[in-house]
Protein backbone atom coordinates (compact mmCIF):
# COMPACT_ATOMS: atom_id res chain seq x y z
CA UNK A 1 0.00 0.00 0.00
CA UNK A 2 2.85 2.36 0.88
CA UNK A 3 4.42 1.85 -2.56
CA UNK A 4 1.08 2.63 -4.20
CA UNK A 5 0.81 5.84 -2.16
CA UNK A 6 4.28 6.84 -3.26
CA UNK A 7 3.41 6.12 -6.88
CA UNK A 8 0.24 8.16 -6.61
CA UNK A 9 2.20 10.93 -4.88
CA UNK A 10 4.71 10.93 -7.73
CA UNK A 11 1.91 11.25 -10.29
CA UNK A 12 0.37 14.13 -8.30
CA UNK A 13 3.81 15.73 -7.86
CA UNK A 14 4.56 15.53 -11.58
CA UNK A 15 1.17 16.99 -12.36
CA UNK A 16 1.70 19.81 -9.83
CA UNK A 17 5.05 20.69 -11.45
CA UNK A 18 3.46 20.66 -14.92
CA UNK A 19 0.58 22.86 -13.72
CA UNK A 20 3.08 25.23 -12.08
CA UNK A 21 5.01 25.56 -15.33
CA UNK A 22 1.82 26.13 -17.33
CA UNK A 23 0.71 28.72 -14.79
CA UNK A 24 4.06 30.50 -14.99
CA UNK A 25 4.06 30.54 -18.80
CA UNK A 26 0.49 31.79 -18.94
CA UNK A 27 0.98 34.48 -16.28
CA UNK A 28 4.13 35.80 -17.95
CA UNK A 29 2.29 38.25 -20.21
CA UNK A 30 0.30 39.59 -17.27
CA UNK A 31 2.66 42.44 -16.42
CA UNK A 32 3.51 44.20 -19.68
CA UNK A 33 1.51 47.15 -21.01
CA UNK A 34 2.70 49.13 -24.00
CA UNK A 35 3.52 52.78 -23.38
CA UNK A 36 0.72 54.99 -24.68
CA UNK A 37 1.47 58.25 -26.53
CA UNK A 38 1.29 61.51 -24.59
CA UNK A 39 -0.33 63.29 -27.52
CA UNK A 40 -1.33 62.14 -30.98
CA UNK A 41 -1.32 65.00 -33.50
CA UNK A 42 -4.38 67.06 -32.75
CA UNK A 43 -5.56 64.51 -30.22
CA UNK A 44 -5.25 65.20 -26.51
CA UNK A 45 -4.83 62.11 -24.32
CA UNK A 46 -6.69 61.93 -21.01
CA UNK A 47 -6.24 58.99 -18.66
CA UNK A 48 -9.64 57.50 -17.77
CA UNK A 49 -9.20 54.38 -15.59
CA UNK A 50 -11.37 51.41 -16.48
CA UNK A 51 -14.42 50.96 -14.28
CA UNK A 52 -14.15 48.43 -11.49
CA UNK A 53 -17.05 46.41 -12.96
CA UNK A 54 -15.23 46.19 -16.29
CA UNK A 55 -12.01 45.05 -14.59
CA UNK A 56 -13.91 42.40 -12.68
CA UNK A 57 -15.43 41.09 -15.90
CA UNK A 58 -11.91 40.73 -17.25
CA UNK A 59 -10.64 38.89 -14.13
CA UNK A 60 -8.75 41.94 -12.80
CA UNK A 61 -5.88 42.30 -15.31
CA UNK A 62 -3.28 45.07 -15.30
CA UNK A 63 -4.99 47.64 -17.50
CA UNK A 64 -5.03 51.28 -18.54
CA UNK A 65 -7.88 53.36 -19.91
CA UNK A 66 -7.36 56.43 -22.11
CA UNK A 67 -9.58 58.84 -23.94
CA UNK A 68 -8.38 60.69 -27.02
CA UNK A 69 -10.15 64.02 -27.62
CA UNK A 70 -9.72 66.35 -30.58
CA UNK A 71 -10.61 70.06 -30.83
CA UNK A 72 -13.97 69.15 -32.42
CA UNK A 73 -14.76 67.20 -29.22
CA UNK A 74 -14.70 63.90 -31.06
CA UNK A 75 -13.68 61.11 -28.72
CA UNK A 76 -11.95 57.76 -29.09
CA UNK A 77 -11.82 55.45 -26.09
CA UNK A 78 -8.80 53.20 -25.65
CA UNK A 79 -8.25 50.18 -23.41
CA UNK A 80 -4.78 48.68 -22.92
CA UNK A 81 -4.88 45.30 -21.20
CA UNK A 82 -2.17 42.84 -20.18
CA UNK A 83 -4.07 39.56 -20.59
CA UNK A 84 -3.60 37.39 -17.49
CA UNK A 85 -6.07 34.73 -18.55
CA UNK A 86 -8.69 34.05 -21.17
CA UNK A 87 -11.15 36.24 -19.31
CA UNK A 88 -9.10 39.31 -20.21
CA UNK A 89 -9.94 38.73 -23.88
CA UNK A 90 -13.66 39.02 -23.22
CA UNK A 91 -15.40 42.10 -24.45
CA UNK A 92 -16.61 44.15 -21.51
CA UNK A 93 -20.33 44.74 -21.08
CA UNK A 94 -21.09 47.83 -23.20
CA UNK A 95 -19.49 46.22 -26.27
CA UNK A 96 -20.57 42.64 -25.69
CA UNK A 97 -24.22 43.71 -25.53
CA UNK A 98 -24.08 45.12 -29.06
CA UNK A 99 -24.88 43.16 -32.21
CA UNK A 100 -22.18 42.90 -34.85
CA UNK A 101 -23.06 44.33 -38.25
CA UNK A 102 -19.66 44.19 -39.98
CA UNK A 103 -16.25 42.67 -39.34
CA UNK A 104 -13.00 43.12 -41.27
CA UNK A 105 -9.30 42.47 -40.95
CA UNK A 106 -7.28 45.56 -41.90
CA UNK A 107 -3.46 45.52 -42.42
CA UNK A 108 -3.26 48.94 -40.78
CA UNK A 109 0.39 48.93 -39.71
CA UNK A 110 1.80 47.21 -42.78
CA UNK A 111 1.65 43.72 -44.28
CA UNK A 112 1.22 40.93 -41.68
CA UNK A 113 0.42 43.51 -39.02
CA UNK A 114 -3.35 43.45 -38.96
CA UNK A 115 -6.04 44.82 -36.69
CA UNK A 116 -9.60 43.59 -36.49
CA UNK A 117 -12.35 46.14 -37.13
CA UNK A 118 -16.00 45.81 -36.20
CA UNK A 119 -19.12 47.86 -36.49
CA UNK A 120 -21.49 47.20 -33.62
CA UNK A 121 -25.06 48.27 -33.12
CA UNK A 122 -26.80 48.69 -29.81
CA UNK A 123 -29.87 46.47 -29.57
CA UNK A 124 -33.16 48.12 -30.53
CA UNK A 125 -31.46 51.40 -31.39
CA UNK A 126 -29.72 52.90 -34.40
CA UNK A 127 -26.69 53.85 -32.34
CA UNK A 128 -23.52 52.37 -33.91
CA UNK A 129 -19.98 51.99 -32.74
CA UNK A 130 -16.70 51.26 -34.53
CA UNK A 131 -14.08 49.13 -32.78
CA UNK A 132 -10.45 48.28 -33.64
CA UNK A 133 -8.61 45.63 -31.63
CA UNK A 134 -5.28 43.85 -31.86
CA UNK A 135 -2.52 42.24 -29.83
CA UNK A 136 0.85 43.97 -30.00
CA UNK A 137 4.23 42.86 -28.68
CA UNK A 138 7.36 44.89 -27.89
CA UNK A 139 8.73 44.32 -31.38
CA UNK A 140 5.67 45.89 -32.95
CA UNK A 141 4.23 42.62 -34.25
CA UNK A 142 0.47 42.52 -34.16
CA UNK A 143 -1.95 39.64 -34.31
CA UNK A 144 -5.64 39.05 -33.91
CA UNK A 145 -7.19 37.14 -31.04
CA UNK A 146 -10.24 35.39 -32.35
CA UNK A 147 -13.44 36.60 -33.85
CA UNK A 148 -15.66 38.98 -31.99
CA UNK A 149 -18.37 37.30 -29.94
CA UNK A 150 -16.12 34.38 -29.09
CA UNK A 151 -18.75 33.34 -26.59
CA UNK A 152 -15.95 31.81 -24.58
CA UNK A 153 -16.02 28.62 -26.65
CA UNK A 154 -13.74 25.93 -25.30
CA UNK A 155 -11.74 25.68 -28.56
CA UNK A 156 -11.09 29.44 -28.59
CA UNK A 157 -10.00 29.23 -24.99
CA UNK A 158 -7.78 26.24 -25.65
CA UNK A 159 -6.16 27.92 -28.63
CA UNK A 160 -5.46 31.09 -26.66
CA UNK A 161 -4.06 29.13 -23.71
CA UNK A 162 -1.85 27.12 -26.04
CA UNK A 163 -0.66 30.28 -27.82
CA UNK A 164 0.19 32.02 -24.56
CA UNK A 165 2.23 29.01 -23.40
CA UNK A 166 4.19 28.98 -26.66
CA UNK A 167 4.45 32.76 -27.11
CA UNK A 168 7.95 34.19 -26.83
CA UNK A 169 6.85 37.79 -26.40
CA UNK A 170 4.26 39.10 -23.98
CA UNK A 171 1.43 40.78 -25.90
CA UNK A 172 -0.66 43.78 -24.93
CA UNK A 173 -4.30 43.82 -25.92
CA UNK A 174 -5.31 47.13 -27.47
CA UNK A 175 -8.96 47.97 -28.03
CA UNK A 176 -10.09 51.37 -29.30
CA UNK A 177 -13.63 52.38 -30.11
CA UNK A 178 -15.78 55.38 -30.91
CA UNK A 179 -19.47 56.04 -31.40
CA UNK A 180 -20.39 56.70 -35.03
CA UNK A 181 -22.35 59.97 -35.03
CA UNK A 182 -25.64 59.97 -37.01
CA UNK A 183 -24.17 62.58 -39.38
CA UNK A 184 -21.34 60.18 -40.36
CA UNK A 185 -23.63 57.80 -42.23
CA UNK A 186 -20.80 55.87 -43.94
CA UNK A 187 -18.59 55.89 -40.83
CA UNK A 188 -15.75 57.45 -42.87
CA UNK A 189 -14.89 60.16 -40.35
CA UNK A 190 -15.00 57.71 -37.43
CA UNK A 191 -12.74 55.29 -39.28
CA UNK A 192 -10.28 58.09 -40.03
CA UNK A 193 -10.23 59.03 -36.34
CA UNK A 194 -9.70 55.46 -35.20
CA UNK A 195 -6.90 54.94 -37.73
CA UNK A 196 -5.09 58.09 -36.58
CA UNK A 197 -5.31 57.07 -32.94
CA UNK A 198 -4.41 53.42 -33.69
CA UNK A 199 -1.29 54.48 -35.59
CA UNK A 200 -0.23 56.79 -32.76
CA UNK A 201 -0.67 54.02 -30.17
CA UNK A 202 1.15 51.51 -32.37
CA UNK A 203 4.14 53.81 -32.96
CA UNK A 204 4.42 54.79 -29.29
CA UNK A 205 4.17 51.16 -28.19
CA UNK A 206 6.78 50.04 -30.71
CA UNK A 207 9.23 52.77 -29.73
CA UNK A 208 8.46 52.69 -25.98
CA UNK A 209 8.29 49.31 -24.29
CA UNK A 210 7.77 48.41 -20.69
CA UNK A 211 5.72 50.54 -18.32
CA UNK B 1 4.37 -12.30 33.26
CA UNK B 2 5.21 -9.73 30.57
CA UNK B 3 8.41 -7.84 31.04
CA UNK B 4 8.21 -4.05 30.88
CA UNK B 5 11.00 -3.97 28.24
CA UNK B 6 8.94 -6.10 25.85
CA UNK B 7 5.95 -3.77 26.27
CA UNK B 8 8.11 -0.71 25.61
CA UNK B 9 9.54 -2.28 22.43
CA UNK B 10 6.04 -3.13 21.19
CA UNK B 11 4.82 0.40 21.83
CA UNK B 12 7.90 1.82 20.05
CA UNK B 13 7.31 -0.46 17.06
CA UNK B 14 3.68 0.62 16.87
CA UNK B 15 4.70 4.27 17.13
CA UNK B 16 7.27 3.78 14.34
CA UNK B 17 4.59 2.13 12.22
CA UNK B 18 2.25 5.08 12.72
CA UNK B 19 4.97 7.56 11.78
CA UNK B 20 5.84 5.56 8.66
CA UNK B 21 2.13 5.61 7.77
CA UNK B 22 2.00 9.40 8.17
CA UNK B 23 5.10 9.86 6.02
CA UNK B 24 3.56 7.73 3.28
CA UNK B 25 0.53 10.03 3.29
CA UNK B 26 2.79 13.07 2.95
CA UNK B 27 3.78 11.76 -0.48
CA UNK B 28 0.20 12.38 -1.55
CA UNK B 29 -0.81 15.33 0.63
CA UNK B 30 1.97 17.75 -0.32
CA UNK B 31 1.51 17.58 -4.13
CA UNK B 32 -2.28 17.41 -3.66
CA UNK B 33 -2.18 20.75 -1.78
CA UNK B 34 -0.08 22.24 -4.59
CA UNK B 35 -2.64 20.99 -7.13
CA UNK B 36 -5.48 22.59 -5.17
CA UNK B 37 -3.99 26.08 -5.32
CA UNK B 38 -5.00 27.42 -8.74
CA UNK B 39 -8.43 25.78 -9.24
CA UNK B 40 -9.54 26.79 -5.74
CA UNK B 41 -8.30 30.34 -6.38
CA UNK B 42 -10.41 30.47 -9.56
CA UNK B 43 -13.40 29.03 -7.73
CA UNK B 44 -13.09 31.53 -4.87
CA UNK B 45 -13.75 34.38 -7.31
CA UNK B 46 -17.22 33.04 -8.11
CA UNK B 47 -17.95 31.78 -4.57
CA UNK B 48 -17.11 34.96 -2.72
CA UNK B 49 -18.16 37.71 -5.13
CA UNK B 50 -20.93 39.85 -3.55
CA UNK B 51 -24.44 38.47 -4.17
CA UNK B 52 -23.08 35.30 -5.79
CA UNK B 53 -25.67 32.51 -5.81
CA UNK B 54 -22.81 30.00 -5.62
CA UNK B 55 -21.62 30.95 -2.12
CA UNK B 56 -23.05 27.64 -0.86
CA UNK B 57 -20.20 25.84 -2.63
CA UNK B 58 -17.77 27.04 0.05
CA UNK B 59 -19.56 24.79 2.56
CA UNK B 60 -19.89 21.72 0.34
CA UNK B 61 -16.42 20.24 1.14
CA UNK B 62 -17.21 20.43 4.87
CA UNK B 63 -20.56 18.70 4.31
CA UNK B 64 -18.86 16.00 2.23
CA UNK B 65 -16.19 15.52 4.90
CA UNK B 66 -18.86 15.13 7.61
CA UNK B 67 -20.78 12.68 5.42
CA UNK B 68 -17.60 10.64 4.89
CA UNK B 69 -16.99 10.67 8.65
CA UNK B 70 -20.44 9.21 9.30
CA UNK B 71 -19.62 6.34 6.95
CA UNK B 72 -16.45 5.32 8.83
CA UNK B 73 -18.02 2.16 10.31
CA UNK B 74 -19.12 1.01 6.83
CA UNK B 75 -15.56 1.65 5.63
CA UNK B 76 -14.02 -0.40 8.48
CA UNK B 77 -16.50 -3.23 8.03
CA UNK B 78 -15.99 -3.40 4.26
CA UNK B 79 -12.18 -3.30 4.68
CA UNK B 80 -12.33 -6.21 7.13
CA UNK B 81 -14.66 -8.19 4.85
CA UNK B 82 -12.44 -7.58 1.82
CA UNK B 83 -9.29 -8.65 3.73
CA UNK B 84 -11.04 -11.84 4.70
CA UNK B 85 -12.49 -12.62 1.28
CA UNK B 86 -9.46 -11.53 -0.78
CA UNK B 87 -6.30 -11.98 1.34
CA UNK B 88 -4.02 -10.86 -1.50
CA UNK B 89 -3.63 -7.07 -1.02
CA UNK B 90 -2.95 -6.61 -4.76
CA UNK B 91 -6.22 -8.28 -5.76
CA UNK B 92 -8.22 -6.11 -8.20
CA UNK B 93 -11.04 -6.21 -5.64
CA UNK B 94 -8.85 -4.36 -3.12
CA UNK B 95 -6.94 -1.93 -5.36
CA UNK B 96 -7.65 -0.18 -8.66
CA UNK B 97 -5.71 1.29 -11.55
CA UNK B 98 -4.67 4.84 -12.42
CA UNK B 99 -7.27 5.40 -15.15
CA UNK B 100 -9.34 8.03 -13.30
CA UNK B 101 -6.19 9.75 -12.00
CA UNK B 102 -4.88 10.20 -15.54
CA UNK B 103 -8.31 11.31 -16.75
CA UNK B 104 -8.37 13.92 -13.94
CA UNK B 105 -4.81 15.00 -14.79
CA UNK B 106 -5.76 15.50 -18.45
CA UNK B 107 -8.82 17.50 -17.45
CA UNK B 108 -6.74 19.65 -15.08
CA UNK B 109 -4.25 20.50 -17.83
CA UNK B 110 -7.17 21.38 -20.10
CA UNK B 111 -8.57 23.56 -17.31
CA UNK B 112 -5.26 25.43 -17.05
CA UNK B 113 -5.08 26.05 -20.79
CA UNK B 114 -8.69 27.21 -21.00
CA UNK B 115 -8.80 29.01 -17.59
CA UNK B 116 -12.21 27.46 -16.86
CA UNK B 117 -13.00 27.12 -13.12
CA UNK B 118 -15.68 24.41 -13.58
CA UNK B 119 -13.18 22.22 -15.42
CA UNK B 120 -10.50 22.85 -12.77
CA UNK B 121 -12.70 21.92 -9.81
CA UNK B 122 -14.19 19.00 -11.78
CA UNK B 123 -10.65 17.75 -12.46
CA UNK B 124 -9.78 17.92 -8.75
CA UNK B 125 -12.88 15.88 -8.00
CA UNK B 126 -11.89 13.28 -10.58
CA UNK B 127 -8.36 13.13 -9.12
CA UNK B 128 -9.79 12.50 -5.64
CA UNK B 129 -12.09 9.77 -6.97
CA UNK B 130 -9.20 8.30 -8.98
CA UNK B 131 -6.89 8.38 -5.93
CA UNK B 132 -9.41 6.49 -3.78
CA UNK B 133 -10.04 3.99 -6.58
CA UNK B 134 -6.33 3.42 -7.11
CA UNK B 135 -5.53 2.91 -3.42
CA UNK B 136 -8.63 1.08 -2.21
CA UNK B 137 -10.36 -0.46 -5.21
CA UNK B 138 -13.98 -0.45 -6.39
CA UNK B 139 -15.71 -1.77 -3.25
CA UNK B 140 -14.37 0.83 -0.84
CA UNK B 141 -14.95 3.51 -3.47
CA UNK B 142 -18.61 2.52 -3.43
CA UNK B 143 -18.72 3.11 0.35
CA UNK B 144 -17.72 6.77 -0.09
CA UNK B 145 -19.63 7.32 -3.32
CA UNK B 146 -22.35 9.37 -1.58
CA UNK B 147 -19.90 11.88 -0.01
CA UNK B 148 -18.03 12.03 -3.31
CA UNK B 149 -21.27 12.64 -5.19
CA UNK B 150 -22.15 15.40 -2.74
CA UNK B 151 -18.70 16.94 -3.24
CA UNK B 152 -19.52 17.24 -6.95
CA UNK B 153 -21.84 20.09 -5.95
CA UNK B 154 -18.71 22.21 -5.35
CA UNK B 155 -18.09 22.38 -9.12
CA UNK B 156 -19.10 25.93 -10.18
CA UNK B 157 -21.76 26.24 -12.84
CA UNK B 158 -20.52 27.60 -16.18
CA UNK B 159 -20.92 31.39 -16.33
CA UNK B 160 -23.45 31.22 -19.20
CA UNK B 161 -25.71 28.70 -17.42
CA UNK B 162 -25.57 30.67 -14.20
CA UNK B 163 -26.39 33.89 -15.99
CA UNK B 164 -29.42 32.27 -17.69
CA UNK B 165 -30.59 30.90 -14.33
CA UNK B 166 -30.24 34.30 -12.65
CA UNK B 167 -32.18 35.96 -15.49
CA UNK B 168 -34.90 33.31 -15.29
CA UNK B 169 -35.26 33.65 -11.51
CA UNK B 170 -35.20 37.43 -11.87
CA UNK B 171 -38.11 37.42 -14.31
CA UNK B 172 -40.17 34.92 -12.29
CA UNK B 173 -39.47 36.71 -8.98
CA UNK B 174 -40.51 40.08 -10.45
CA UNK B 175 -43.67 38.67 -11.98
CA UNK B 176 -44.78 36.65 -8.91
CA UNK B 177 -43.99 39.54 -6.56
CA UNK B 178 -46.01 41.88 -8.77
CA UNK B 179 -49.01 39.54 -8.59
CA UNK B 180 -48.60 39.09 -4.81
CA UNK B 181 -48.48 42.85 -4.33
CA UNK B 182 -51.74 43.36 -6.25
CA UNK B 183 -53.37 41.15 -3.60
CA UNK B 184 -52.33 43.80 -1.06
CA UNK B 185 -53.69 46.54 -3.29
CA UNK B 186 -50.22 47.78 -4.29
CA UNK B 187 -50.02 48.73 -7.96
CA UNK B 188 -46.67 48.16 -9.60
CA UNK B 189 -45.05 48.41 -13.01
CA UNK B 190 -42.65 45.61 -13.92
CA UNK B 191 -39.84 46.29 -16.36
CA UNK B 192 -36.71 44.18 -16.90
CA UNK B 193 -36.66 42.59 -13.46
CA UNK B 194 -37.37 45.84 -11.65
CA UNK B 195 -40.59 46.77 -9.86
CA UNK B 196 -41.74 50.36 -9.63
CA UNK B 197 -44.41 51.20 -7.07
CA UNK B 198 -46.88 53.48 -8.84
CA UNK B 199 -47.93 55.19 -5.59
CA UNK B 200 -44.50 56.33 -4.38
CA UNK B 201 -42.36 55.83 -7.50
CA UNK B 202 -40.00 53.65 -5.46
CA UNK B 203 -37.96 51.41 -7.76
CA UNK B 204 -37.21 47.97 -6.38
CA UNK B 205 -34.58 46.24 -8.46
CA UNK B 206 -34.46 42.44 -8.32
CA UNK B 207 -30.68 42.06 -8.17
CA UNK B 208 -29.07 38.58 -8.34
CA UNK B 209 -29.13 38.55 -4.53
CA UNK B 210 -32.88 39.27 -4.52
CA UNK B 211 -33.74 36.59 -7.09
CA UNK B 212 -33.59 34.01 -4.29
CA UNK B 213 -31.33 31.73 -6.35
CA UNK B 214 -28.59 31.79 -3.68
CA UNK B 215 -31.12 30.96 -0.94
CA UNK B 216 -32.60 28.21 -3.13
CA UNK B 217 -29.23 26.58 -3.80
CA UNK B 218 -28.07 26.81 -0.17
CA UNK B 219 -31.22 25.34 1.36
CA UNK B 220 -31.60 22.63 -1.30
CA UNK B 221 -28.00 21.51 -0.81
CA UNK B 222 -28.46 21.43 2.98
CA UNK B 223 -31.60 19.35 2.49
CA UNK B 224 -29.70 16.98 0.22
CA UNK B 225 -27.08 16.59 2.96
CA UNK B 226 -29.83 15.73 5.45
CA UNK B 227 -31.23 13.15 3.02
CA UNK B 228 -27.81 11.55 2.56
CA UNK B 229 -27.33 11.44 6.33
CA UNK B 230 -30.74 9.94 7.11
CA UNK B 231 -30.96 7.73 4.00
CA UNK B 232 -34.79 7.74 3.68
CA UNK B 233 -36.72 5.92 0.90
CA UNK B 234 -36.56 7.69 -2.48
CA UNK B 235 -40.22 8.79 -2.42
CA UNK B 236 -39.77 10.47 0.95
CA UNK B 237 -36.60 12.19 -0.25
CA UNK B 238 -38.39 13.51 -3.34
CA UNK B 239 -41.33 14.82 -1.29
CA UNK B 240 -38.90 16.50 1.12
CA UNK B 241 -36.93 18.13 -1.71
CA UNK B 242 -40.16 19.40 -3.33
CA UNK B 243 -41.37 20.86 -0.03
CA UNK B 244 -37.99 22.50 0.56
CA UNK B 245 -38.03 24.02 -2.94
CA UNK B 246 -41.49 25.45 -2.23
CA UNK B 247 -40.43 26.83 1.16
CA UNK B 248 -37.35 28.60 -0.25
CA UNK B 249 -39.31 30.12 -3.14
CA UNK B 250 -42.04 31.42 -0.82
CA UNK B 251 -39.46 32.78 1.65
CA UNK B 252 -37.59 34.62 -1.12
CA UNK B 253 -40.79 36.11 -2.57
CA UNK B 254 -41.94 37.16 0.92
CA UNK B 255 -38.65 39.00 1.39
CA UNK B 256 -39.35 41.16 -1.68
CA UNK B 257 -43.05 41.58 -0.89
CA UNK B 258 -42.26 42.77 2.64
CA UNK B 259 -39.72 45.22 1.28
CA UNK B 260 -42.25 46.56 -1.22
CA UNK B 261 -44.86 46.94 1.52
CA UNK B 262 -42.38 48.90 3.63
CA UNK B 263 -41.49 50.99 0.57
CA UNK B 264 -45.17 51.87 0.05
CA UNK B 265 -45.37 53.62 3.40
CA UNK B 266 -41.73 54.62 3.97
CA UNK B 267 -39.40 54.56 0.91
CA UNK B 268 -36.46 55.85 2.98
CA UNK B 269 -36.71 52.95 5.43
CA UNK B 270 -37.04 50.52 2.51
CA UNK B 271 -33.78 51.86 1.06
CA UNK B 272 -32.03 50.93 4.32
CA UNK B 273 -33.77 47.52 4.45
CA UNK B 274 -32.69 46.87 0.86
CA UNK B 275 -29.07 46.61 2.01
CA UNK B 276 -29.82 43.78 4.47
CA UNK B 277 -28.26 40.58 3.11
CA UNK B 278 -30.22 37.40 2.42
CA UNK B 279 -29.03 35.75 5.66
CA UNK B 280 -32.35 36.15 7.59
CA UNK B 281 -34.23 34.61 4.63
CA UNK B 282 -31.77 31.72 4.56
CA UNK B 283 -32.19 31.13 8.30
CA UNK B 284 -36.00 31.16 8.05
CA UNK B 285 -36.04 28.82 5.04
CA UNK B 286 -33.43 26.57 6.62
CA UNK B 287 -35.34 26.40 9.93
CA UNK B 288 -38.61 25.54 8.19
CA UNK B 289 -36.94 23.02 5.91
CA UNK B 290 -35.15 21.35 8.84
CA UNK B 291 -38.42 21.26 10.81
CA UNK B 292 -40.16 19.47 7.93
CA UNK B 293 -37.15 17.20 7.41
CA UNK B 294 -37.00 16.31 11.10
CA UNK B 295 -40.58 15.00 10.95
CA UNK B 296 -40.52 13.48 7.48
CA UNK B 297 -37.09 11.86 7.54
CA UNK B 298 -37.11 10.36 11.03
CA UNK B 299 -34.41 7.64 11.23
CA UNK B 300 -35.92 4.16 11.07
CA UNK B 301 -35.63 2.39 14.45
CA UNK B 302 -35.13 -1.32 13.92
CA UNK B 303 -36.88 -3.61 16.36
CA UNK B 304 -34.43 -6.11 17.72
CA UNK B 305 -35.48 -9.59 18.66
CA UNK B 306 -34.76 -10.45 22.24
CA UNK B 307 -34.21 -14.15 22.67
Amino acid sequence: MSARRQRLGLVFGGLAVLCGLLSYRMNRPAEWLLTPPETAGIWEVVETPLLNEVLQQLALPKAMGLEFRNPLDERVTCQLIAPRSFEAYREPAPLSLCAITAQREIPLFGPNRPVRAWILQRPQTKSRMMVFAWLQDREGNTKLFGTRGMNQGILDRLNLGYQSVLAREAPCLVRIFAIIPPSDTQGIQTRRNLEEVAKAIYSAGKAGGAS
Amino acid sequence: MIKSETVTTEVKDKFKGARALDRAWLWILVPALALLWNPVRWGLVSWTSPGSPLFFQLFVPFGAAYLAWTRRDDWRRTTAELSELFPDPTSPKRVGNLFFVFAGAGLLLLAFLTAMPPLGIGALWLLLLGGIFYLYGPFLLRVVLAPLGFLLLAVPLPAGTLSRLVNGFQGVAASVTGQALTLFGVKVRILWGALTLLSSGYRLEITPSYTGLGVFFFVMVTSLLLILLRRPPVWKALIYLSLTAGITCVASILRIVLLALVARSNPLLATSFYEIPALPTILVALGLSYGVGGRLLKPQVREELVV
